[in-house]
């Protein structure tokens, strides 16, 4: 049996940039898909990057809008064993801890209901805690 | 016609055997790890000798009171963390890793370089750890953190980038359940033991020796519960403490100092940093190029205060016919600490007993005094980093059994 040939559609000749230059750069011009998908990506925050010290997590307040991805990671070398936990959520928010992690590792969370979550390594609950607010 | 399925006990047991047996090769489980999560609660997950690349994970009270044994001798079935992953694709951090579960017995395994610890229970009412070897994990060699209770014994740990055996944050308990560490090794480390707010800690029986700094409970902010509290160092040799890690090229990385940007003490036989109720009788303390007992507050941190220890009847260097730099140094800060009993020691300062900082143990409490011309000695020592060992007294020492010194240089 023959393959169906594959569609290409303007949005895929777009999306490889075959299209550029033959085609002028008009607003309305593009299909709605690729309109839609371009939106999305605006829409997408950009992810965060957080870092697990001894004994401090860089940078320990974070503002972030809603949907940020948020990846605790641990250096490469050397370091004492950290985790980090939820210790307060906001409602209907989802508590979260990671496992204890030393050296060379990554860790991460989307946060997807706006408000305050206060964290902290249970380790060091003294003197290791983080803030993350999120924004609506 | 309704056919009779086996009885709910034998699928139980089916699924979740009591004795699960791993190997490399021709067993039902290649993989300690999924043998552990097969295995009942209560159950054995025997080892056959092999090299096994992988983190094992206990983790909750479905896993309360397994046992994982090494088979055909104590080194025999080794953990290996290089190469080692675990299930999110991190390398795995630790040999075995207990979390939550009570009464986990691990025994006979060797644990080598993990990126974090060779053996960790947390949060755990009991365990036992019984012919282990760690060597070269980053962190601790074996580690038992926030638990009540439990046994570190016949272990040997070596090559940590902080200690070979490290109890921290007990919680308190109106009815103490006691920690035991005895009859362990702990050499080639930062520290042999560390302890930070640890309580109801009995070390005994045990040898540590060519480690920056011996047996070291202390207090910190970082940790809950302080102060390190209640424990008792009895019957050890605690001896050539005098690891200088802090060469280059040493295969000993030490962790950022927990301690700020001050280093741990090199050449140092115990350390008392404050703690409180801590006993230190009847050890062997010798041949620790700068002291032999090191007792010292931390002067920005109220509860790391010394209070309450007695140091007694420990034989100190010339009795054992190696020399400690000094047998005995504090600063005198406190209240309650006393030394007696410990037989012709040297002191600092001076050739007798300041009666402020060194009294005796008879009668009420006796009251301290801090000398700060002592703290400010303590604190340029602490700054320093390899330079440490140029104010230690060297000399040759007397042999002990097989053991060899290695007085300042890298682990051979």
């Amino acid at each position: 049996m023959r393959r169906p040939e594959p569609r290409l559609g303007l949005a895929a000749l777009a999306g490889a940039g075959l299209l550029a230059g033959a085609v002028p750069a008009v607003a309305g011009s593009a299909p709605a898909d690729a309109v839609a998908t371009a939106a999305k990506k605006k829409r997408r925050p950009k992810p965060r990057a957080v870092k697990v010290r001894d004994n401090y997590y860089g940078p320990a307040k974070l503002k972030v809008r809603r949907n940020t991805k948020v990846t605790w990671k641990w250096p490469s070398d050397i370091g004492d064993t950290h985790d980090v936990k939820t210790r307060k959520v906001p409602r209907g928010a989802k508590k979260f801890q990671s496992p204890p992690y030393a050296s060379g590792a990554k860790y991460s969370q989307t946060f997807k209901k706006p408000g305050t979550y206060k964290l902290y390594c249970t380790f060091h609950s003294t003197e290791m805690t983080m803030t993350v607010v999120v924004k609506k | 016609m309704a056919v009779a399925g086996p009885p709910a006990s034998a699928a139980a047991a089916a699924k979740h055997p009591r004795k699960v047996t791993v190997c490399r090769r021709g067993c039902a489980y290649s993989s300690i790890q999924k043998a552990v999560n097969r295995v009942a609660k209560g159950g054995t997950v025997r080892i056959r000798p092999g090299t096994y690349v992988e983190g094992v994970v206990v983790k909750g009270r479905r896993k309360d009171g397994i046992t994982l044994r090494g088979l055909g001798g104590a080194r025999r079935v080794v953990l290996q963390g290089k190469g080692a992953r675990d299930a999110d694709g991190n390398p795995a951090q630790n040999g075995v890793f207990v979390d939550g579960a009570d009464g986990v017995r691990l025994e006979r395994l060797v644990a080598r370089n993990f990126p974090a610890n060779g053996f960790f229970v947390r949060n755990a009412r009991g365990y036992l750890m019984r012919n282990l070897t760690a060597a070269f994990n980053r962190s601790y060699g074996l580690y038992a953190f926030n638990s009540r209770g439990g046994r570190m014994t016949r272990s040997t740990g070596y090559g940590h980038g902080d200690s070979a055996f490290y109890v921290g944050q007990t919680p308190p308990q109106k009815h103490p359940r006691r920690t035991s560490l005895d009859h362990l090794k702990g050499y080639e480390n930062v520290l042999g033991y560390s302890g930070t707010n640890s309580r109801y800690v009995d070390i005994t029986k045990s040898d540590f020796f060519n480690n920056g700094a011996g047996i070291v409970p202390n207090t910190l902010k970082s940790e809950k519960y302080a102060p390190a509290t209640s424990g008792t160092i009895r019957g050890n040799r605690v001896f050539w403490n005098n690891f200088n890690y802090f060469k280059p090229g040493s295969p000993v990385k030490p962790l950022p100092s927990a301690a700020g940007s001050f280093n741990y003490p090199t050449g140092t036989g115990v350390v008392l940093f404050g703690v409180t109720k801590w006993k230190v009788s009847d050890n062997d303390i010798f041949g620790n190029f700068k002291w032999g007992v090191f007792s010292v507050s931390d002067p920005t941190f109220k509860p790391a205060t010394n209070r309450r220890n007695r140091v007694t009847g420990n034989r100190m260097g010339g009795a054992n016919g190696d020399a400690n730099g000094v047998d005995v140094f504090t600063e005198g800060s406190g209240s309650g600490n006393c030394w007696s009993g410990n037989g012709t020691v040297t002191l600092d300062p001076g050739s007798q007993p300041d009666v402020q900082l060194y009294p005796g143990c008879a009668g009420s409490p006796p009251a301290n005094g801090r000398d700060d011309q002592q703290l400010g000695e303590v604190a340029g020592y602490l700054l320093q980093g390899v330079g440490q060992e140029s104010s230690w007294v060297k000399h040759p020492h007397k042999r002990v059994g097989t053991y060899k010194p290695i007085d300042g240089e890298s682990v051979r």
